[in-house]
């Protein structure tokens, strides 16, 4: 087990290469370039130069990315941001509680609502509860972002008047955003809940539970939730991959000064090296994500277990997630 | 026992003969009350998109600052936004805008994840390999974040927008189809197919996609959605399509200042949004149900 | 008082496609300590009989139209949920047709097994363990396995454990739903002979549902034959194989290879079983029947007693009149009722020895 979470470690290190040699090349080609908007308005090419010059952006395209991962691996930096001057790590270091508070609160309470409205809806399938749920979840899981923080933020804050409107100000500013970054997440964790457990219900092992008089409660949360469990971690897992996402505009909106709003103006700025610093944070962290994900998938099924003793072998999520049917 | 034996038999050959497989897909589909609500909708939208000019009094460009910030009534049911534009008109504009974009985004991802999809399914080995590994990289990106890089880089427009939309959703296509390819590969009619001599193109595109197509059309379906739904997000935050040309995230970011006063300029826009991804949704689930109805619960 | 009745018993299936009339009004009674086979083909309603004595069907689609299952004096169709719980498992419990989907994939064999006793009166998890490992014991799998999982296990050891597992809690009942048909052919007399065995040394009451004739004729005392939800011929096996009387059953017959005696070709029934959407208004055999006339195809036969027992749902049935399924030449096979040389039954049992005579 121990072999194969280092495996699974060791193989994160080339996905995160990647993905700095994508975004590095990506911002390289960038048709404006930092250094212009820097510069000003009114700048000559002369005056561009020069800042190009003292950005380093002037060198080869092979010198500037090794630089950059020299600088990483040798000396755990990820630059300097050209517009604030400050070190992108320490920015992205002050910023990131915010972000991660938001994200982890966020997914666990829409896990937790999620799950269960998942579950009553399928074990009351078709009754009144299971329509409304139902169809609660299809409107939320289809509700831009940016209307939910603004329609949030425009009864909540601008007419009931009970919580701030924008900035962080104490535990209440942190409610909207939660709900805002969460509502999304429950509607998707309650209907692969509701599917997943209605696959797993008509199981034969199921009605074999059934037939030997276990209670309905136990077959329910016993019985039914653990088989069903794996495409729920996984769409929990993916959430908090999503939440990330999410806080970009999130943050934006009730300007909170988290990692998402530094990735916004970070972008539009063309501030890229600091762009390149939080992909990489955030990629790192969906990669962390997924790695416990399948260890969460490990502790529920035993089969999953085997393989990852037997082989030490990646097991592929895909071939998993079909209603956890290893062979 | 009432279950797809059953099904099948109660369907004759026969019967099945007369009216064809699609009369059946149609039947199923057209069962789906939502589904059909929803196709309804999105043939409304584009006809609405197409014909915006014609529809209203208003033009989605000219400013009329006499009638700036105007609440719904019945000569603007939306409401104006700050600079007097009829809003209803607007919208319609703004869906040329989401569906062109989104559309062209997900033909270029579906276009680009049947050849990577292909290979790496068909072929597998190191190919396979090389663009999984390729995959893995882009799918630890999260989607709206390598939109929001692309489309930095790239600049705006709206085909720089449709490529920045494109390349997240590559991967998660890339990665449908390889599995389903490599579930078919191994068939015995694809056997079959090889060892009557087929070529690799020929067989590839004559008996596996064709298999592959139920699952790509509904994620086809459910892509544009989302693909809307991102677009918007990228306008929202200045990115993307740029005013003055109107798009519903801009038209939110744009009212986003008024919203104590006159929410309607924040709410139709982003209500446009929710009920586009909501109708492809629903469309895509009923596709699904349609073309596969195995996975029907 | 029987063990178990079944009174007019009528389950049929909502379905968006028509309404499937699985199971037209059986009888049958088992006493206790029996065994009793139920034969037919797939699709004739045998799994729906077993789980309506669960009632475990899942409504919707199932909807139990009429009839009555009553279970030492008390209808099960009638019972609260809390009752039909203390019976199931306790009282009546049921072996499943695949051991590779009956058991839980993410819980230990014996926790599987221990909850066959949990749950049930006045028994401690310390009780329901001593059980669990006593019943491992008895279907010869080694104590320590309790904690392994199911995909540990090889398909008859699966269906061991599912053995088990119906047998742990000391049911008056056991639904055996085609137990062996999930496994492989060596390996099938195996189980059954455990299931035999145990089921003797418990007093256990058994249904046994298959399509295996040569099953039943092992294991069973009586049997009924069942078509498209019907029962067409329930008796004594000796008067099932003896003196068949019904065609369906017959034909049955006729359908299995015999060791003993040289066949140049089968003779399946022709045709196929009707659709239950869509059942003939006869005799649900006239269409397929070679002595199917037009009393047949207008008015359903009643179940007729033929003495002692011995009840076939045939117009036929009671004349003497040969029976003959015609061959595809043309040529015709007679079968004269009554007459053991003739029947193909008992050609299958072996030189007329009887079912159980061995």
């Amino acid at each position: 087990m121990i072999k194969y979470v280092i495996k699974r470690i060791l193989m994160m290190i080339p996905v995160l290469i990647g993905v700095v040699i994508i975004v590095f090349t990506i911002n390289y080609f960038s048709e404006v370039s930092p250094a212009v908007i820097l510069a000003g308005a009114n700048a000559t090419a002369e005056d561009i130069a020069a800042k190009n010059a003292e950005l380093g952006l002037d060198r080869p395209y092979l010198v500037q990315i090794g630089s950059y991962f020299y600088n990483l691996i040798f000396h755990g930096s990820m630059g300097t941001s050209y517009i604030y001057k400050q070190p992108v790590i320490s920015m992205i270091a002050t910023r990131m509680p915010y972000t991660l508070t938001i994200g982890i609160i966020a997914a666990a309470f829409s896990a937790v609502v999620g799950i269960v409205l998942g579950i009553l809806g399928a074990v009351k399938q078709n009754s009144i509860f299971d329509y409304i749920s139902t169809t609660l979840s299809i409107i939320c899981a289809a509700l831009p972002p940016f209307l939910v923080c603004l329609g949030l933020m425009l009864v909540f804050s601008v007419h009931l008047k009970w919580l701030p409107i924008q900035g962080i100000n104490g535990w209440k500013s942190y409610i909207l955003p939660i709900i805002a970054t969460g509502l999304s997440p429950i509607a998707m964790t309650a209907r692969m809940t509701r599917s997943s457990i209605l696959e797993v219900i008509r199981q034969d092992y199921i009605r074999a539970a059934r037939a030997k008089g276990v209670p309905e409660g136990v077959v329910v949360w016993k019985h039914t939730l653990k088989n069903a469990l794996i495409p729920i971690l996984t769409v929990v897992g993916m959430n908090f991959g999503l939440s990330m996402t999410g806080s970009v505009i999130c943050e934006t909106i009730f300007n909170i000064p988290g990692l998402g709003l530094l990735m916004a103006s970070s972008i539009s700025q063309r501030d890229f090296i600091t762009t390149q610093g939080c992909v990489l944070v955030c990629a790192f962290i969906v990669c962390v994500m997924n790695l416990l994900t399948d260890l969460c998938y490990a502790l529920v099924d035993p089969r999953i277990k085997a393989q990852y003793k037997n082989t030490g072998k990646s097991i592929k999520k895909r071939s998993i997630q079909k209603g956890g049917a290893a062979a | 026992m009432p279950n797809g034996d059953v099904m099948s038999a109660y369907l004759s050959g026969e019967e099945v003969k007369r009216h064809g497989k699609f009369y059946f897909m149609a039947k199923r589909f057209c069962r789906n009350k939502a589904a059909v609500v929803a196709l309804t909708f999105i043939i409304l939208l584009i006809l609405g998109a197409v014909f915006c000019d014609y529809l209203t009094p208003y033009d989605y460009a000219e400013q009329n600052l006499a009638e700036a910030k105007q609440l719904p009534s019945a000569a603007h049911i939306f409401g104006t936004d700050d600079f007097g534009r009829d809003i209803f008109t607007r919208i319609l504009r703004g869906a040329r805008v989401s569906l062109l974009v989104s559309l062209m985004g997900v033909l270029m991802s579906t276009a680009a994840a049947l050849v990577l999809g292909s290979i790496a399914g068909y072929y597998g080995g190191k190919a396979d390999n090389l663009i999984m590994r390729f995959m893995d990289i882009l799918i630890s990106i999260p989607g709206l974040l390598l939109s929001m890089t692309v489309s930095a880089a790239l600049g705006t427009g709206m085909v720089k927008t449709a490529i920045a939309m494109a390349i997240p959703g590559v991967a998660q296509l890339t990665r449908q189809l390889r599995s389903s390819i490599m579930m078919l590969k191994d068939s015995e009619y694809i056997e079959a197919a090889k060892a009557f001599g087929g070529s690799d193109i020929h067989i590839l595109w004559n008996h596996v996609l064709p298999n592959c197509l139920s699952p790509l059309i509904v994620q086809f379906t459910l892509s544009l959605g989302s693909s809307i739904m991102c677009i918007s997000g990228l306008s929202f935050l200045g990115l993307g399509v740029q005013p003055p040309t109107p798009e519903w995230g801009n038209m939110v970011a744009a009212g986003q200042d008024y919203l104590r006063t006159y929410p309607h300029m924040v709410i139709f826009p982003g209500l446009a949004v929710m009920c586009a991804m909501l109708a492809f949704n629903l469309l895509g689930d009923g596709l699904r149900d349609a073309l596969d109805p195995r996975m029907k619960q | 008082m029987s063990l178990l009745e079944i009174k007019n018993l009528e389950i049929r299936f909502n379905t968006d496609a028509g309404v499937v009339h699985a199971v037209n009004g059986i009888n049958l009674t088992i006493e206790e300590g029996e065994s009793f086979g139920l034969v037919g083909e797939t699709g004739a309603g045998k799994t729906t009989t077993a789980l309506a004595i669960l009632n475990l069907l899942q409504s919707p689609p199932a909807e139990i139209v009429s009839g009555e299952i009553i279970y030492k004096g008390q209808d099960i169709l009638k019972m609260s949920k809390n009752k039909l719980r203390e019976i199931r498992g306790e009282e009546i419990s049921m072996i499943f047709q695949d051991p590779m989907t009956s058991l839980n994939p993410v819980m230990t064999i014996g926790e599987q097994i221990m909850e066959a006793v949990k749950y049930h009166s006045g028994k401690s998890a310390a009780d329901a363990q001593l059980r669990m490992l006593e019943m491992l014991e008895k279907v010869r799998i080694p104590a320590e396995r309790s904690y392994d999982y199911p995909h540990q296990f090889s398909g008859g050891m699966k269906q061991r454990v599912v053995i088990a597992e119906a047998l742990a809690a000391n049911p008056a009942l056991l639904l055996a739903d085609e137990p062996t048909t999930a496994l492989d052919v060596t390996i099938q007399a195996q189980v059954l002979d455990m299931i035999s065995s145990l089921q003797k040394e418990n007093k256990t009451a058994m249904l046994l549902i298959t399509h295996d004739l040569g099953v039943v004729a092992e294991t069973c005392k009586r049997a009924a034959i069942m078509y498209a939800g019907e029962i067409v011929e329930i008796g004594t096996v000796e008067q099932i194989f003896d003196s068949t009387a019904h065609p369906y059953t017959k034909g049955l017959f006729n359908s299995i290879p015999s060791l003993d005696k040289k066949t140049d070709r089968l003779m399946p029934i022709r045709g196929l079983m009707p659709d239950p959407m869509d059942l003939p208004k006869g005799c649900k055999f006239a269409p397929r029947c070679p002595y199917a006339d037009e009393s047949c195809i207008n008015e359903c036969p009643p179940l007729k007693d033929l003495g002692e027992g011995h009840y076939c749902k045939c117009h036929h049935a009671d004349k003497g009149a040969p029976l003959y399924f015609p061959d595809e030449k043309g040529n015709e096979l007679a079968y004269e009722h009554g007459l053991p040389v003739s029947n193909p039954g008992n050609d299958f049992l072996g030189k007329g020895d009887g079912p159980n005579g061995k």
